[in-house]
């Protein structure tokens, strides 16, 4: 396995910027929501906005792109243009001949398991790897943001799937529809096998129904609370019956013998229903384009939408068949989406953070890092606290995951040692794989695994209690901190070269300097007292240096250092959180 | 102890405070105010609110199978109700006749025989809610609307009780993030998981010294919606600043006798009894346990959950007896509710309604207070509550932190013994 990947580009962004302003001209006249009588200018600072929201973040060149494209053209691209992606074919992970497993010894068979497991544990790190790349390279922000998305909203934890590839299959599902119809995916959804296993639809059975799967679907991934009753829930459930995973090759099958058939009640309607009728039925309740759309502007816009705005938003939603790219379209188009009570109000969730502030410093961080970084700030991927995925926007940030925010930017500049930031216990709970591999004899009656012989975990907590097996080698949960204490022995130093970018940029003296780094780090724009704050590190360090100002790039290597000093300071800030 | 208490106060003395002394605009912020107010205080009691009593909140996240925690195996209708989850009558810890803890509850068994340990029996609210999030928002707000309330139960005491009261580890949340419970608009609470990772690295001393700067007040009325989250960021940047050194000693500096686990429960528990060994001023401080929604294979999964309780909550009771601090703690566990009496077809149980809640401390008067719920009349195969859950809370507001807990909790409840009136 290649993950530790040592060669790092170097990224020196020299182009100048077009930040202060640009009267590109483009003014909106559909005014719509926006209340204010401000006109909405297409600048530098909303192509940011769109860039920041859409995606993780821009670089300078794409900012003076999109000004001169103009608003209609950039979203037209966003949205509809998918860059060519290098594919990724998730293997199942099953022993060569399942039926064999049962002649073997214990011994045996625990080593095919065991083999298994750290297969699939193997596939889940590359995978994840690769899509930090793909979140990190930009060449598909949106499709990359809708797919985090959807994996927070119609979630699964591989904590209790246990079986890693299920979820990287359902990921693949999220990708192929990522831009493409709400409908689709929650048909999908409940033909999902990860799903079906992570919300015990294995064991919904004719006569002694389980609940899980319906409620779920209802209160979260389609019509929110309030608008369903118990009785629908429970109706719901028996539709779902039948819906299940053959364990034996992980494909979803359909169980006639559990299935009930008979006639069901559900949100009124009265049938024979099956699980895809349940998903037509919530496909036709006002209530459910109201909940995605509602989901959506928040996502994008960080802030509640006004009630007026959700029911258009939510008409035109469910008018269209609940495609996705007509409803982005129009939302990244809209002047109220540019408005002040958006701009810089969204809180960056961990894993925007970690790519966005990559992406900010123009460095290729390792894949681990940030995956791991987004860990350690409480968003471990495919592992969400609950059904509910994450809490999202302020609840993001608390005195601990603030402090350690900036922590990690001081990883990947370099200035902060990994020993400071984790310890080996944090990295403990990577994907656990702990369960019974796919294919062995736990199947049917046992789809989430027998051995839930272990802690409880905490959302985003470590468990203790598991350190000791743990620290077996390589192939178990330290492999992460290894791998990352690996970049650090072999002098992970981030190529980048503040130095040689400040001179391009014309940035010379403190002003210059301080400015042109807090426009190319933060998302917003600064305020004064932070702006002073970073003059008067910068003027003491040159102090230190005994060096005048103006004359701070010419110290070389000290200079370089106290520029990344400087970038940590910046990104740790509580400025850098927003968006 | 109390330097680390002196040093946080000396910094912003320097940095807020010093100005205000001198009769400048430095104290239009509460939290400069809050600082000069210690500043200025005459005794210790300012300091940390007066009394030093503390509730710890045990969150038993995703539905705790009451039937399986307090086992009612002297009734027909639980015999006949749950096969694969029962608990037998021989394994059972035996209170009285017709309940017993579950068997792997042995250090909380000890505990309610020494009288440290009350169960109240029967907890939950009218129309109750299935929804895991909504319901526990219930529990969370104390109030049938959820988050609709606008605040926590907690935060509505931390706003009336405790507005004046400034130690900056006053609510601490022990985990990622911190529980509605603790809300209140304006506060800050101090959440961390492991005190060992509850710091900002500064590569030099330069560095430290602007970071420190970065929580300022700002200037103006914040303009968009970003100058407001900014300002709201900031205070939660001034709070982790004030808060982490003094936690990481309060952790690194504590001992005692009693061997806690390893457990991640058990080490978390650790840390609340070291923050009250430093006197930090916490008045009430939560953590979670999770793992409890056992929809399959319950019995297994509930055993291992409880196993983790009883370790956990009883090294932590054992600590409290031997301190001195001891008996100013109290803990209350509960959980967002119960499970339903008849299992599901997959040797679990669906969610429920009603469940028991553990109130627990040497200060406590243990006992079984409530009343169990009826298994020969359910509603709709649920069990009906006998004891509204804001009695337990009402009563922990008025004997435990001496305040009218009708303020807190909009209405009257009925008071509990579990504590002295």
């Amino acid at each position: 396995m290649n993950l530790p990947r040592l060669s790092l580009v170097a990224v020196v962004a020299a182009a100048p910027l077009a930040f202060a302003s640009s009267p590109s001209g483009f003014v909106a006249g559909d005014g719509g929501a926006m209340q204010a009588a401000t006109k909405f200018v297409w600048d530098a600072r909303a192509v940011e906005h769109l860039y920041n929201r859409a995606g993780f973040g821009a670089r300078p060149a794409e900012i003076e792109e999109g000004v001169r494209l103009g608003r209609a053209a950039l979203v037209e691209k966003l949205v509809t243009q998918r860059a060519p992606v290098p594919e990724f074919k998730v293997e199942p992970v099953l022993p060569d001949d399942p039926r064999a497993l049962r002649d073997m010894s214990k011994e045996e068979r625990q080593k095919v398991q065991r083999d298994l497991r750290i297969e699939d544990r193997r596939q889940m790190l590359e995978y994840m790897r690769w899509w930090f790349e793909r979140m990190e390279s930009g060449a598909d922000p949106l499709q990359e943001k809708m797919v985090l998305f959807w994996h927070g909203l119609l979630t699964s934890s591989v904590d209790e799937v246990k079986r890693g590839w299920l979820c990287l299959q359902q990921n693949q599902l999220y990708r192929a529809h990522a831009l493409g119809s709400y409908r689709d995916l929650l048909e999908a959804i409940v033909e999902d096998p990860a799903m079906l296993v992570y919300l015990d639809n294995q064991v919904n059975k004719k006569g002694s129904p389980n609940e899980n799967l319906a409620r779920e679907i209802m209160e979260l991934f389609s019509l929110g609370v309030g608008n369903y009753t118990e009785d629908d829930i429970k109706e719901g459930a028996r539709a779902l019956t039948g819906n299940g995973v053959n364990l034996l090759n992980g494909q979803y099958e359909f169980h006639a013998r559990l299935h009930d058939d008979g006639e069901k009640t559900i949100l009124g309607q009265k049938g024979r229903w099956k699980g895809r009728d349940f998903v037509r039925i919530l496909l036709e309740q006002p209530a459910c384009a109201r909940h995605i759309a509602r989901r959506l502007l928040l996502y994008f816009e960080g802030v509640e939408p006004a009630p007026a705005r959700l029911a258009s938003y939510a008409a035109e939603l469910h008018k269209g068949g609940f495609a996705l790219q007509p409803f982005l379209t129009r939302l990244f188009n809209d002047d109220a989406f540019y408005r002040d009570e958006v701009l810089g109000a969204r809180v960056l969730g961990p894993v925007e953070y970690m790519v966005g502030s990559a992406r900010r410093l123009g460095i290729e961080a390792p894949p681990v890092l940030l995956a791991s970084g987004a860990t350690l700030l409480g968003q471990r991927l495919f592992a969400p606290p609950s059904v509910k995925g994450w809490d999202e926007g302020e609840a993001w940030i608390t005195t601990a995951s603030l402090m350690q925010r900036g922590n990690l930017a001081g990883m990947m500049l370099g200035v902060v040692k990994l020993a400071d930031v984790f310890s080996e216990a944090d990295l403990n709970d990577e994907p656990s794989m702990d369960g019974p591999a796919m294919g062995s004899d736990s199947m049917g009656d046992d789809p989430a695994g027998a051995d839930d012989d272990k802690p409880a975990k905490k959302r985003g907590a470590r468990s203790k209690d598991e350190a000791p097996a743990k620290l077996a080698g390589p192939k178990s949960g330290n492999y992460v901190y290894a791998a990352l204490r690996g970049f650090e022995r072999a002098g992970w130093r981030p190529t980048v070269d503040f130095t040689g970018r400040l001179r391009a940029a014309g940035a010379i003296d403190d002003a210059q300097i301080v400015d042109r780094m807090l426009e190319e780090l933060l998302a917003i724009h600064a305020p004064a007292d932070t702006r002073q704050q970073m003059l008067d590190f910068l003027a003491h360090e040159r102090g230190t240096m005994n060096v005048a100002d103006g004359k701070l790039l010419d110290a070389g290597k000290d200079a370089e250092k106290v520029l990344r000093r400087l970038a940590h300071l910046i990104l740790s800030l509580p400025e850098a959180q927003l968006s | 102890m109390c330097n680390e208490h002196e040093s946080g106060i000396e910094r912003r003395a320097l940095l807020a405070g010093g100005a205000a002394l001198f009769g400048t605009l430095a104290l239009s912020s509460s939290r400069a105010r809050g600082n000069l107010r210690v500043l200025l205080a005459p005794d210790d009691e300012t300091k940390t609110g007066g009394t030093q009593r503390t509730l710890v909140l045990l969150q038993l996240s995703g539905g705790n199978d009451g039937l399986s925690t307090v086992v009612p195996f002297g009734d027909d209708g639980y015999q006949r109700a749950r096969k694969a989850t029962r608990i037998e009558s021989k394994e059972v810890l035996r209170l009285d006749e017709y309940r017993g803890l579950h068997p792997e509850l042995k250090r909380l068994r000890k505990h309610f025989g020494d009288g440290r340990l009350a169960i109240v029996e029967g907890c939950g609210y009218p129309d109750p809610i299935r929804s895991h999030f909504q319901s526990m928002e219930v529990w969370h707000a104390a109030d049938a609307r959820g988050r609709d309330a606008g605040t926590g139960w907690i935060g509505r005491l931390w706003n009336s009780a405790w507005k004046d009261v400034a130690a900056s580890e006053l609510v601490v949340h022990l985990g990622a993030t911190a529980p509605y419970s603790l809300y209140a608009p304006g506060r800050q609470t101090v959440t961390f998981q492991t005190p060992a990772s509850y710091k900002w690295v500064a590569p030099d001393s330069g560095d430290r010294a602007a970071y420190e700067k970065a929580s300022g007040e700002g200037e103006g009325k914040p303009r968009t919606g970003g100058d407001a989250v900014l300002a709201r960021l900031r205070g939660v940047l001034s709070e982790a600043q004030e808060s982490s050194t003094r936690i990481r000693k309060a952790a690194s500096r504590y001992k005692t006798s009693v061997a806690y686990p390893e457990s991640e429960l058990a080490q978390t528990l650790r840390v609340v009894a070291a923050l009250s060994d430093a006197h930090l001023g916490s008045r009430v401080v939560s953590v979670e346990l999770g793992g409890f929604d056992s929809h399959n294979n319950q019995r297994q999964q509930h055993d291992t959950r409880m196993r983790e309780l009883d370790a956990g909550l009883g090294a932590f009771l054992d600590d409290l007896a031997a301190q001195p601090w001891g008996r100013d703690v109290v803990v209350m566990a509960f959980s967002e509710f119960g499970r339903r009496v008849k299992e599901n077809g997959s040797q679990g149980t669906d969610h429920g309604v009603a469940g028991p809640m553990f109130v627990a401390g040497p200060a406590v008067k243990g006992g079984l207070y409530g009343k169990h719920p009826s298994l020969g009349e359910l509603d709709e195969g649920d069990l009906v509550h006998t004891t509204d859950f804001r009695s337990v809370y009402g009563t922990l507001i008025e004997r435990w932190f001496g305040f009218d807990h009708a303020k807190v909790l909009g209405a009257k409840y009925p008071q509990l013994g579990f504590l002295p009136a």
